[in-house]
């Protein structure tokens, strides 16, 4: 394991015991953890540029010694995440519940970039132990789309309800309205290819998603 | 090691156990062949160890080597064991007889909550499978002749779904049904312990520590709330309920009493805690254990 206080230079604050702290943490991860999270934070960079830089990630853990991917240091909680222009999303206010659909579709950008390097990710829609931060971890690995997966169902469901206005129950139960919704999403979005079977359709599936969720566009 | 631009300032986890040379650094100081009755206590590299357990009044945990599961003494010595394959290990701890081992086996996708014990911590032999569960036992504890395991049913993405609780009485090994414990469903409980009173469990969410006690293991109260921790040991003391575990902001190595202050433990900023065997706290520190006063 390795120990880091920021992602590729971007700084790592831990606020459930303060909110608004800044003070540098000595957080833990796998280096091949690290290095995954190099990958996202330059997918959020790049994504989200229109924000200006990313300023900080707050998180609520990555190495936990607790038995699971937390402590095999595979795995990370997001809280909260700042740019410099000051625009922030922030899964530790329920975002993904806020009665504003920007807000919302901000949360639903981050949570499209962690689904482009993690298969595993976790958010307030998945389970009430979620509701205040996303988990992505090592889990499950490559990033595909699986109509089995409670977390994907649940996310591609809310994806069609704030971009497309589907109307669909946020169950994670993958039935001929969800599928009907996430055929014209790939339309909408000129995705070809199977986000099922491909990871490279899957992620550039996500990018797309995270472009609309940053600049607050239907689609 | 570091990546260009980030300030990576520690590797952990990778040395070799204590006073080890090039042949344990090199991974020949183990063969996963020898078997248990013969293996000599050699050095070994763990990236990983779980419990605590005494062996003939001396301190033990399991290791995971690159060659499976070995048992570590104090001093970082460490022999093979059998028995234990591939399994999820996940705690350990002394009871009547050996040493007692929770975690699961794999069955294809799904993960089988499973115990193990063993006289001599060497010779590992399944007593226990929950067949029918997806999930994992996480931690064991035990008093007197009774023994209690806490763990989780999982989702398909691992994730625990709901609370699993274990007991051993004269009859063995059985799952038993609890009350009061159902607001941890979503939660990895990280610590159990008994003692006069009945048993404390500590499962862990995304801001800290949740404590609860039971006076059978079966009928639970909500204790207490510890943010910013992962507790990996508990003990009834005479000042209260003791902690010890990991800091989740960061994960500095920490103690205290429920209700009162915390303070740091004098290791190194990277131990993990394995938990406590009377006043002193064991760590795993790269790759060695060390041990401190609580
Ligand atoms: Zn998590």
């Amino acid at each position: 394991m390795i120990t880091f206080s920021n992602i590729d230079g971007t700084p790592v604050y831990y606020w459930r015991t303060n909110r608004g702290n800044t003070t540098t943490r000595n957080w833990n991860a796998t280096q091949a953890f690290y290095d995954r999270l190099v990958l996202w934070i330059r997918d959020l960079r790049s994504l989200s540029s229109a924000y200006g830089s990313v300023s900080y990630v707050v998180s609520a853990g990555f190495y936990v010694n607790k038995a699971g991917q937390h402590g095999a240091g595979t795995a990370m909680d997001i809280d909260h995440i700042r740019w410099s222009n000051g625009t922030t999303t922030s899964p530790l206010d329920r975002a993904h519940a806020s009665g504003t659909q920007q807000i919302r579709r901000r949360y639903l950008a981050l949570d499209a970039v962690a689904r482009r390097r993690f298969r595993f990710v976790l958010d307030g829609w998945y389970n009430a132990e979620h509701a205040d931060h996303i988990h992505a971890d090592f889990g499950g690995l490559p990033t595909t789309c699986e109509t089995g997966s409670e977390s994907d169902t649940k996310f591609v469901q809310a994806m069609c309800n704030n971009f497309m206005n589907s109307g669909l129950a946020v169950d994670g139960d993958w039935g001929p309205l969800t599928q009907s919704a996430f055929n014209t999403a790939k339309s909408r979005l000129a995705v070809t290819g199977d986000p099922h079977s491909s990871s490279s359709v899957w992620a550039g599936m996500m990018s797309k998603v995270a472009q609309k969720g940053f600049a607050n566009q239907a689609f | 090691m570091t990546s260009s631009g980030s300030r990576l300032t520690r590797r952990s986890f990778v040395g070799a156990v204590a006073g080890l040379g090039a042949a344990a650094a090199t991974g020949t100081a183990l063969h996963g062949t020898a078997s248990a009755s013969t293996a000599a206590a050699a050095p070994a590299k763990v990236d990983r160890a779980v419990g605590l357990g005494l062996l003939g009044g001396a301190v033990h945990t399991l290791g995971r080597s690159a060659e499976g599961w070995v048992l570590v003494a104090a001093d970082g010595t460490a022999r093979a064991t059998t028995g234990l394959g591939g399994a999820e290990v996940n705690d350990m701890t002394t009871a009547p007889g050996g040493l007692v081992a929770v975690g699961a086996t794999s069955d294809g996708a799904r993960s089988v909550p499973s115990v193990w014990e063993s006289v001599d911590g060497l010779a590992w032999r399944r007593t226990s499978e929950l067949t029918g569960l997806d999930g994992h036992l996480t931690v064991v504890g035990s008093y007197g002749s009774a023994a209690l395991a806490v763990g989780a049913s999982l989702t398909l993405e691992r994730a625990p779904r709901q609370r699993i609780v274990v007991r051993r009485d004269a009859a063995g090994w059985a799952l038993v049904p609890t009350t009061g414990l159902a607001y941890t469903d979503q939660w990895t409980a990280s610590a159990v312990a008994g003692g006069a009173d009945g048993w404390t469990v500590s499962t862990v969410d995304a801001s800290g520590s949740s404590v609860a006690t039971s006076p059978d293991g079966l009928d639970w109260t909500p204790s207490a709330q510890l943010v910013d921790v992962a507790v990996r040991s508990l003990a009834t003391t005479g000042a209260g309920i003791r902690w010890v575990g990991n800091a989740m902001g960061g994960s500095g190595a920490v103690t205290g009493v429920v209700g009162a202050d915390r303070r740091p433990v004098p290791v190194p900023q990277e131990a993990q805690a394995l938990g406590t065997v009377g006043d002193r706290s064991y760590w795993l520190v790269d790759g060695r254990i060390v041990s401190a006063t609580v």
